[in-house]
């Protein structure tokens, strides 16, 4: 029930994260556009300003002309035509007299509220700009001022009337642009945000059937995009796989459980059983627990080497990796196994140089080199000889166990690694016919590989290369006065 | 002497108690964590034997505790994991030695013994007899009745530990671990075949069946 919820759920529209996307870029946008016209709107409002500046100077030059040339009834008369014209329509004129007292006024045609008496307060001076603020309101006329030759002052000054119709104009087409402008970001951001969430989608697709079925076979799809997604894609894949591999190894190594350890079980069973119908003797007793022990023993032994297969292979415990002299490792194995070569006066023999270092786990290689030469020793008859050598070159080094066995028949040879497998010379033996799995995993988690020859009736060699990394001597005498 | 058993198992606790009360020591035992600390802290114990998964307070956290009140008590820790990382772990926190489940009770018994033997410091003695044979540890020859028997090193070491152990079953465990320094399994009989070679010496020198062999658990030596 909870699964069916949790997949079905329809989420808010407004948490999406595509939704979020989508208006982030909207949001952006009209920032943006709204940066853009305030620094559009500074630039042209003031050049404006310089504009109308300009020709109140010109006007100004005009006018002080006109009065010189013509006196104060020509400056009157042309103002008439010019107002009439109306290219006064946002002008203001004023003369004055030498006290600053107004004798002729032209106002501006518009109907702003302009205190005109404050000029007579005001102390002109040439060249420079006087701002009379309308009352009440923002506009602000901008005045220039002349002395005449009778000592008359001549004012020229222009509001903002004009300019702000350009603005205002400006302001409007641009808030209708400003709209079209969001409608299609917003269009382009939910396009866009769907272009780039699709690969996510396709994962939760993807994801869907394993988290209902637990079918982690399926896969994301992978597109050769080069992208983020891709990589996330890979590895997505790569943690499905590994979470496979997992899940094999431990099915496999159930299914191994399973199937070795019914022989011993109904052995041990049986034993038990038998005991407990008749009605024997005390000796016959310590028999049967005799067997039983042994039998439990037998059991407890393939599921600590299963475990051990199954614990390398699946990586599901770390090794423990340490500088190893592949010549220690030999002469350890050869001093164990002595005893049983020459029990059946075969020559167990090792041919390493004194110094050969690998990073490796220690106990692991010396479990894998114990189980190629156990097994070579099992398959060679009285007589014979195992050799262990060991060689090294610049990146690699190779470690041999040689014998003079039975060989292995060529159908059979790849299949010796199948944890199943027994050759049939050991299934009367008490082998457990795991030991080359287990080899084959440890070098593997070694980043090694692992090679086997055979020819019938000669012999075997099982070669491995193992990554060789160099070390200095000096390090390794260290590691070992450590131990 | 007096040992401590923390097992929440009931019949692995049984199992372990009888057969220490046989070996002649005095058991007590507690069934969780909390209860097994609180007689550790207040008994003094020559050993304890501590299973790792217990009810109330697990078993390393115990053994951390009673190392923390400076109670040098030899522990050996029981546990069914068999990583090294655990066993390490283990032996970090205070543990003395690390079993691990299923353990045949001899070996268990060998350790304790073993255990003991070092924390009370007991002298070593430089030559171990039982019987008409006796070995010098120190030249490490084997003589029976003043006379040498002719032994490989690993020979004298197999006969050195059985002579140790003399009356209790070691298990081939122990003895791969003892003389090898091998905790693996290796499927061969290697160990048989040294103690067939240390019986057919011995027995060529005139003892016989000193070395005995208990079918699925080990081998013993009476003298």
């Amino acid at each position: 029930m909870a699964r069916g919820m949790s997949s079905k759920r329809s989420r808010k529209i407004y948490k999406t994260f595509r939704f979020r996307l989508t208006i982030s870029f909207s949001l952006a946008f009209i920032f943006l556009s709204l940066i853009l016209f305030a620094f559009a709107y500074f630039l042209l409002s003031s050049s404006l300003r310089d504009n109308d500046r300009t020709s109140v100077t010109l006007k100004l030059k005009e006018y002080s002309d006109e009065y010189r040339s013509g006196s104060i009834d020509g400056l009157k008369r042309k103002i008439k035509i010019d107002s009439g014209s109306g290219s006064l329509k946002y002008f203001m004129v004023r003369l004055a007299d030498s006290q600053n007292k107004t004798t002729l006024l032209q106002q501006p045609a518009e109907n702003v509220n302009y205190d005109f008496l404050q000029l007579e307060r005001i102390v002109p001076k040439n060249e420079s700009w006087i701002e009379l603020q309308a009352n009440g309101e923002d506009d602000v006329l901008d005045i220039m001022s002349a002395r005449l030759p009778d000592s008359n002052l001549i004012q020229v000054g222009k509001g903002p009337e004009q300019r702000e119709e350009l603005l205002n104009h400006f302001q409007a087409n641009f808030l209708e642009e400003l709209f079209v402008a969001v409608l299609l970001s917003i269009a382009a951001g939910a396009v866009l945000s769907r272009q780039a969430l699709r690969p996510l989608q396709r994962f939760t697709k993807a994801l869907g059937p394993i988290i209902d079925t637990g079918q982690v076979k399926a896969r994301v799809p992978v597109l050769r995009s080069g992208d983020e997604f891709e990589e996330l894609g890979i590895r997505f894949n790569q943690a499905f796989e590994k979470i496979d591999t997992l899940i094999q190894g431990i099915r496999a190594s159930m299914d191994n459980v399973a199937h070795d350890l019914r022989t011993p079980m109904t052995r041990l069973r049986a034993v038990a059983e038998n005991a407990m119908q008749w009605d024997p003797s005390p000796e016959a007793y310590r028999e049967a627990l005799s067997d039983c022990l042994e039998e439990s023993e037998q059991v407890l032994r393939m599921l600590n080497m299963l475990m051990d297969i199954s614990e390398v292979e699946t990586g599901s415990v770390q090794l423990r990796i340490a500088a190893v002299n592949i010549n220690d490792l030999s002469t350890q194995i050869i001093d164990l196994y002595r005893g049983v070569a020459e029990d059946r006066n075969i020559s167990l023999t090792s041919n390493c140089p004194p110094l050969i270092i690998v990073q490796g786990d220690q106990q692991r290689l010396l479990q894998m080199l114990a189980n190629l030469v156990d097994n070579a020793i099992k398959y060679t008859p009285v007589g014979g000889r195992v050799e262990i050598n060991a060689s090294a070159n610049d990146n690699s080094m190779l470690l041999t166990v040689r014998d003079s066995g039975t060989g292995i028949p060529a159908e059979d040879i790849n299949k010796i690694w199948d944890r199943s497998f027994r050759g049939d010379k050991s299934r009367t033996q008490r082998g457990l016919g795991l030991g080359l799995s287990l080899v084959k995993a440890v070098v593997t988690a070694h980043g090694g590989t692992i090679n086997v020859a055979s020819i019938l009736g000669q012999g075997t060699q099982f070669s491995i290369h193992l990554p060789f990394i160099p070390i200095d001597q000096s390090t390794y005498t260290n590691d070992l006065s450590r131990m | 002497m007096r040992i401590l058993v923390v097992e929440d198992d009931k019949k692995i606790a049984s199992f372990v108690q009888n057969g220490l009360r046989q070996a002649g020591f005095a058991v007590d035992h507690a069934a969780d964590g909390a209860e097994g600390l609180h007689l550790a802290l207040t008994v003094p114990y020559d050993a304890a034997v501590v299973d790792i998964m217990l009810p109330i307070r697990d078993g390393l956290s115990m053994i951390e505790q009673i190392r923390h009140r400076k109670i040098n008590t030899p522990v050996i820790i029981l546990s069914a994991k068999r990583t090294v990382d655990e066993r390490v772990h283990g032996l970090q926190i205070g543990g003395d030695d690390y079993m691990i489940k299923p353990f045949a009770f001899s070996e268990l018994l060998a350790r304790i013994h073993g255990l003991i033997r070092r924390s009370t410091g007991a002298v070593e003695a430089t030559r171990i007899s039982a019987g008409a044979l006796s070995i010098d540890l120190l030249r490490r020859e084997a003589t029976l009745s003043g006379k040498m028997i002719d032994l490989q090193p690993r020979e004298f070491s197999l006969l050195e530990f059985l002579m140790r152990n003399a009356g209790r079953i070691v298990s081939k465990t122990m003895i791969l671990e003892h003389i090898w320094d091998y905790s693996f399994d290796p499927q061969t009989n290697v160990v048989d075949v040294l103690i067939c070679r240390l019986r057919s010496k011995l027995d060529k020198e005139g003892i016989q069946k000193i070395i005995r062999t208990v079918r699925g658990a080990g081998y013993v030596l009476k003298a």
